[in-house]
């Protein structure tokens, strides 16, 4: 087994003491971004990114994606204890976990979030270990045209798969494209939409992008709402442990469907661990010999939603490691760090960096046990940071998300950027504009850019080239398909409702 | 189904996009943040951090004294250690710049 070698080389890099140090910091960075509910996995790692610029790219990578398993363990402390989402994937945690907390069984309902969300993410991160190295070898044979054809699928998902509206997903991604083109035409070297400036340059930086709408964006969004911040005290003590050990027991079915639905999800681009985690509660809901007691305060209810979190978390990053797509948004900012640390993220990086991808490996099973171990003796010291004043934290977060815009090129162009997405992201958000595609189509719109005309060289630009090669053309059709789908089911609703319209009537 | 998706669109519509108490307390974030951005550029960002933490804290929380002055104190000293000192990340300093910090 090549994989155990390997991971016990990763393992041995993750253990040296620097990269034990930064996964804890990660971790816990991660758990208070979880807990705090104006501030995101997605706006909390970029605005963390400029910390990576002192690390070597494998300690970065492991602090960056340890702020994303913290975040995710974070998220559902504020939801069962304070009945505000922390993060968008534990609204879900929400439903059961608040009555939980209420009926006085808060130690049960926190849990039952952590404890089955550390066992999924450590079954996925399983799957990832032998999984992620013969993708990469498959995807190692791929030309200009496959990889092409690859980000052409994980685009339509977008629409596709993204649940809200196809046209308006469509036209955020369109925007994505638009600000990617900016800057420096890489095969030709002239300007482009600059407007002769020298500033735009350099183009859109996708992290002074993200910060802004999701950052910024997101805090205007919270600050409509003027939260009161009611809390449960609790804490986990041993006989919720072996409570929440029985109900995994009892629900293993239930537990593991939840994880694969997460694994899956986390790997589809563009979706995450927030889909994940209301398709799976619902889902839970559905093959329950009780679904009417889903909401009244049941473990069952969080374990669902937390198991397919957490997986989706880890499978999120098995596209981004093996293909260079980012299966989440989170995952899409980490991607743009692999960029700004000089790796070409994609399946090479598995035979030229394999310290990197093994130590990231690693990393994630250490990651996760810090997170679980952190949230089940720390649960009050994270609570007492959700009674801190949001006065307070307002201009600190927006300071934070300032200087981390400003210390990508040091330059205080990059801090108006932040204000002006901030206002976008605000209003995409309240018009219910998905924001993800546009994050993910401008940190690879490079790339997209340069193996379409990469192969249109190719092929003297003809775009046969697509349909000819055999790995292209499959992955070209199942795009198209995916992107016709929202169409394809509208249409299919609407026979469906001819069909019944007269028999109700 | 179509009809039960207009019908909860239209339910939508009804809803008006912002009420006025919304947009304040929009405003109240918004409006420092568009001033502390000319300001960071003029006046440098230590400057401006304090200012700005110290008068947000002040006018929107009406937290104790002492609170408001520790915070808008002791956290851009904090960023000062982290970003000049650790990471040699010099931020921008505006016209103070050649007088304060050097």
């Amino acid at each position: 087994m090549e994989s155990l070698a390997n991971l016990a080389y990763g393992f041995d890099l993750a253990f040296s003491p620097y990269n034990l140090f930064v996964a804890g910091i990660g971790v816990l960075f991660g758990v208070i971004i979880g807990i705090l509910p104006g501030l995101g996995g997605t706006s909390g790692v970029a605005i963390l990114l400029p910390l990576t610029f002192v690390m070597p790219p494998s300690s970065a990578i492991v602090f960056l994606s340890c702020i994303y398993w913290g975040a995710l363990f974070g998220g559902a402390i504020t939801s069962i204890l304070f009945n505000i989402p922390g993060e968008p994937w534990s609204v879900a945690t929400m439903f059961d976990g608040h009555p939980m907390a209420t009926s006085g069984r808060a130690g049960q309902a926190l849990g039952s979030a952590f404890v089955p969300g550390f066992f999924s993410a450590l079954i996925a991160v399983l799957l990832f270990t032998f999984f992620a190295p013969p993708l990469a070898d498959f995807a190692l044979r791929f030309g200009p045209p496959e990889n092409f054809a690859v980000l052409l699928l994980a685009f339509s998902t977008f629409t596709g798969l993204g649940g809200g509206s196809p046209a308006k997903a469509f036209a955020v991604t369109a925007i994505g494209f638009m600000l990617a083109t900016v800057g420096l035409d890489f095969v030709t070297g002239r300007p482009r939409l600059t407007f002769g400036s020298i500033t735009m340059l350099s183009g859109f930086s996708f992290i002074t992008v993200s910060i802004g709408l999701f950052g910024i964006g997101e805090i205007l969004y919270s600050a409509e709402e003027t939260l009161e911040i009611k809390g449960v005290r609790a804490r986990v003590g041993l006989k919720d442990f072996t409570v929440v050990l029985q109900t995994i027991w009892r629900n293993i079915a239930s537990f593991f469907t939840g994880t694969l639905l997460g694994f899956w999800i986390g790997i589809m681009p563009g979706t995450g661990a927030t889909p994940a985690s209301f398709l799976s509660y619902g889902l839970a809901k559905k093959l329950s010999r009780h679904p009417e007691k889903f909401g009244t305060g049941i473990p069952e209810g969080v374990m669902a939603t937390e198991t397919a979190a957490h997986a989706a978390g880890i499978g999120a990053l098995l596209p981004m490691i093996t293909l260079g797509i980012p299966g989440s948004p989170t995952a899409a900012v980490i991607l743009g760090g692999l960029y700004i640390w000089g790796l070409l993220p994609g399946p090479q990086l598995f035979t030229e960096q394999k310290e990197f991808v093994w130590g990231l490996i690693a990393s994630m099973y250490i990651g996760n046990a810090m997170g679980v171990l952190l949230c089940l003796f720390l649960v009050p010291f994270f609570a007492a940071i959700m009674r801190i004043p949001s006065p307070i934290l307002t201009p600190i977060i927006v300071l934070l998300s300032l200087i981390g815009a400003y210390a990508v090129n040091n330059s205080t162009f990059d801090i108006w950027l932040v204000l002006i997405f901030g206002l976008i992201g605000y209003v995409f958000k309240k018009l219910n504009y998905p924001l993800a595609p546009l994050v993910v189509a401008l940190v690879l719109g490079d790339i997209t850019e340069e193996v379409l005309r990469q192969s249109l060289i190719l092929s003297n630009g003809s775009i046969s080239i697509f349909f000819t090669r055999p790995i292209a053309a499959f992955f070209v059709a199942i795009a198209v398909t995916l992107f016709f789908l929202p169409a394809l089911a509208r249409f299919w609703r609407w026979i469906e409702g001819k069909s019944l319209l007269p028999a109700k009537g | 189904m179509i009809i039960k998706a207009l019908l909860s669109r239209e339910e939508q519509s009804q809803k008006p996009f912002l009420t006025w108490e919304r947009t304040r307390s929009v405003l109240t974030v918004l409006v420092p943040l568009a001033l502390v951005v000319p300001l960071i550029e003029t006046v440098g960002f230590y400057l401006t951090a304090f200012l700005y933490l110290f008068l947000y804290i002040w006018w929107t929380g009406r937290q104790p004294w002492l609170t408001t002055v520790a915070v808008s104190v002791l956290f851009p000293t904090l960023i000062y250690l982290i970003f000049e000192r650790w990471f040699l990340i010099p931020l921008p300093k505006g016209v103070m710049g050649p007088y304060v910090f050097f």
